[in-house]
């Protein structure tokens, strides 16, 4: 039995518990956002504490406190004419074991009533967690992050929960979200739930990373160097596995422009790529980068542009052009390749070179992830026209920082990110947005997020964001708003069975050990890669 | 018990409480002024059962036999305090000194305490006896008749009589503040929606 806390004296099924603290136990040992545990007379109750409330039986002890001098009647008052109360959610319910008999299939279910008059509120032990959360057994998809504030016992999420929906990860700067994203991520290789692709757009998750403590930390590479590769757009990235190339005729209109503003287009420049797409198809921009004065008015003339908007959309494109990465045509099977590696168990960091601009991030991983749900989406179709489990394909997970740029609401409607988003997992492929501002993405995109975890936010808006389609959002803001700055989270949605306020779990040498340890239990039989690739995708043009 | 002296005889007797006179502990040796039991001190009777009521002192007064008329003044020079007493032996037999207790519970001829009112009211001219140190040491484990004691109303308020119950259990077993300590939480929990009687009553309990 956990420590007694109190009992409960009122509520609603609508609001919350009042529960009455016992005059022993100090307010300041129970915090907002504390799984506690109160147990009715028929079920036992898991809940959260939304908030604590000081009362006073008398109204004249708030109008005159006693003197600090009267050490008797401060102490006597405590618990008596002065008292605390815990408001207290309930979210899962679970029969009392009857007889002492615990049947071990019952899982804890939604709650569809409350406790009564009295019932005990205690502290959860750790075989309430257990029973809640499930506990990491170094196999399968439970996966511990972190542990309670108030108690030192690891609390599993269900990886394959959590990749069976899109995810986000908030906070504010340095709370966190890129190590917490880290321990995730080596989770999911770890366990085999699915694959990853990962653009690294501040280099932090491929190798090493000096870490504000001072310390180097472990990239993904090196904890898993034959399961994780490297892709990378700078030719000078020696560890790379792969070095990729844009080419011009990969990049469609919509990519440039959703940049519209990091650009400067002009208005006009959506009607002017228009008649270059009408014109030269696929090679619109290759052309366009291509053409000098003369060609410029020829084809005004051909098409009825206007020579100054063409001109001033070829001096915005000129940027794209002059980046390392950028070549007239590149090698078309590169995105099946990669494909065909996400189908063999393989994840990819797709790397960015130091320098990289919004520009670079926006351009190739729209383009890519495009391309990469292309294929996904024809594996799917065939894997459900066919019922052929080889066909299956994996869940896939794309993992983007910044996430604001692809999903605010002028861009969401039009970009790969946010069709992946809405589309849920329809095609085997989520998102894994990781954001300082939340309140900069969609709302239709924020309340499809299945599981969010939140380390500290200061804005109200963002906070408000973060619980966009969150039932007992009142229970839940409270413990967002009294995380700490640092390694402290709120994880709530899908993979957990109810919100909960975690410390985070370290990423450091434990975890590297636990994390290279037993990898090869989990490998998967891998398909050949000229299989993969023939079987799978073929060749698109002929289908 | 039972080599006690008695310190009263019952008066006047209701259900709630009880009036003693005190019986007259003086030789005509060494005559003193009469005095009645402490207040707050605890008290009890032999009922007609064989059991015992208790009661709590909630009241002491001492008058002229003929409660109509005030005593006369009998100091004079050097005769002052307790010399008028020796130089009018005969004192006491013209004055009378009478106490209230509150009745808080009986004991059964088993022996089982109950804290609570007795089922009937002790009976007149019944002897009044002290309680010893352990009997109220053991009659004051479990607090709950409190409630009565705060329930008193005149002619001494309750919180006082209360209070001055745990002075005097306190001055019985000096180095017990954690008894104290926990009859103020109890008082505490009675008056919580008296914050003023509470803190009259704390007031009178600090030391
Ligand atoms: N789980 C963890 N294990 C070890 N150290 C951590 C952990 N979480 C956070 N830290 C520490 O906090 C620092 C900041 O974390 P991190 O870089 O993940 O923040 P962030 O939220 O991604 O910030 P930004 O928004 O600026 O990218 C790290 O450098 C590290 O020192
Ligand atoms: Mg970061």
């Amino acid at each position: 039995m956990g420590r007694r806390l109190g009992v409960v004296t009122d509520g609603a099924f609508n609001a919350a518990l009042s529960v009455r603290l016992d005059p022993d136990v100090n307010v300041e040992d129970v915090r907002i956002g504390d799984f506690v545990v109160i147990e009715g007379r028929d079920n036992v109750f898991f809940s959260i504490v939304a908030d604590l409330q000081l009362k006073v039986t008398d109204p004249g002890l708030s109008a005159d406190p006693p003197r600090e001098a009267n050490e008797l009647l401060t102490r006597a008052l405590r618990g008596t004419g002065t008292y605390a109360v815990v408001q207290v959610k309930p979210m899962l319910m679970v029969p009392r074991p009857k007889d002492d008999f615990v049947d071990p299939f019952i899982r804890p279910q939604p709650v569809t009533t409350i406790p009564g008059h009295f019932a005990l509120l205690r502290q959860a032990t750790e075989q309430d967690y257990a029973l809640v959360f499930g506990q990491d057994t170094h196999k399968g998809p439970l996966f511990s992050i972190g542990k309670p504030l108030t108690a030192d016992i690891p609390v599993a999420i269900d990886l394959r929960r959590f990749i069976e929906r899109s995810n986000g990860i908030f906070g504010q700067s340095g709370t966190g979200k890129s190590f917490l994203a880290r321990l995730l991520l080596a989770g999911i290789i770890h366990r085999n739930v699915g694959v990853n692709l990962i653009f690294d757009m501040h280099d932090e998750y491929a190798f090493g990373k000096e870490s504000e403590e001072g310390v180097w930390v472990k990239g993904l590479k090196q904890l898993f160097p034959t399961r994780v590769q490297i892709w990378s757009l700078d030719p000078n990235k020696r560890e790379a596995d792969r070095h990729v190339q844009v080419g011009l005729d990969q990049i469609e209109p919509e990519d440039v422009l959703l940049m519209a503003e990091e650009l400067s287009l002009t208005a006009k420049a959506e009607d002017t790529i228009g008649l270059l797409v009408d014109h030269y198809r696929e090679q619109w921009l290759r052309e366009l980068l291509a053409m000098d004065n003369e060609a410029i008015v020829q084809f005004c003339e051909q098409s009825g542009a206007h020579p100054e908007s063409v001109r001033a959309l070829r001096r915005s494109l000129m940027h794209i052009r002059r980046r390392p990465y950028i070549v007239p045509q590149a090698d078309a099977r590169a995105v099946e390749e990669m494909v065909a590696l996400l189908n063999q168990g393989r994840h990819i960091i797709l790397h960015f070179p130091s320098d990289a601009t919004t520009i670079d991030h926006m351009l190739v991983a729209n383009i890519i992830t495009r391309r990469v749900r292309e294929v996904y989406q024809r594996q799917v179709e065939k894997y459900q026209e066919t019922r052929n489990p080889a066909y299956r394909p994996r869940p896939l997970m794309i993992t983007i920082e910044e996430a604001h740029k692809f999903l605010n609401p002028t861009v969401a409607r039009q970009t790969i990110f946010g069709t992946i988003a809405r589309e849920m997992r329809k095609y085997y492929v989520t998102l894994l947005v990781i954001d300082q501002r939340p309140s900069g993405i969609d709302r239709e995109i924020l309340s499809q997020l299945g599981t969010r975890v939140t380390g500290k936010l200061t804005e109200q808006a963002d906070i408000e964001a973060v619980l966009t389609g969150v039932a007992n959002r009142t229970a839940v803001r409270g413990a967002l708003e009294s995380l700490e700055t640092k390694k402290q989270v709120l994880v709530m949605g899908h993979a957990v069975p109810m919100p909960l306020l975690l410390r985070t779990r370290e990423y450091d040498e434990a975890f590297y050990r636990d994390m290279q340890r037993d990898v090869g239990e989990h490998e998967v039989p891998q398909a050949t890669p000229e299989t993969a690739y023939v079987d799978i995708f073929g060749e698109p043009e002929e289908e | 018990m039972g080599t006690q002296q008695p310190i009263g005889e019952i008066v006047e007797t209701t259900s709630l409480y009880l009036v003693a006179q005190r019986l007259d502990p003086n030789t005509e040796a060494t005559p003193r002024p009469v005095q009645p039991p402490n207040l707050g001190s605890l008290v009890w009777v032999h009922v007609p059962d064989g059991g015992r009521v208790f009661a709590v002192v909630s009241y002491g007064t001492t008058t002229g036999v003929d409660s109509q008329r005030r005593a006369v003044v009998r100091s004079h020079g050097e005769v002052l305090d307790d010399r008028v007493y020796r130089e009018h032996p005969q004192l006491h037999r013209v004055l009378r000194t009478i106490f209230h207790a509150v009745l808080v519970g009986y004991e059964t001829p088993q022996g089982t305490l109950h804290r609570h009112l007795p089922p009937q009211p002790p009976p007149l001219h019944y002897a009044v006896y002290p309680a010893t140190p352990e009997e109220t040491q053991r009659f004051s484990q479990d607090m709950r008749y409190f409630r009565l004691l705060l329930a008193v109303t005149s002619p001494v308020p309750g919180e006082q009589v209360t209070a001055a119950h745990v002075r005097e259990i306190a001055r019985l077993h000096p180095g017990n503040e954690e008894w104290v300590e926990r009859a103020a939480r109890h008082i505490a929990r009675l008056l919580k929606r008296d914050y003023e009687r509470l803190q009259a009553a704390l007031e009178a309990l600090a030391p």
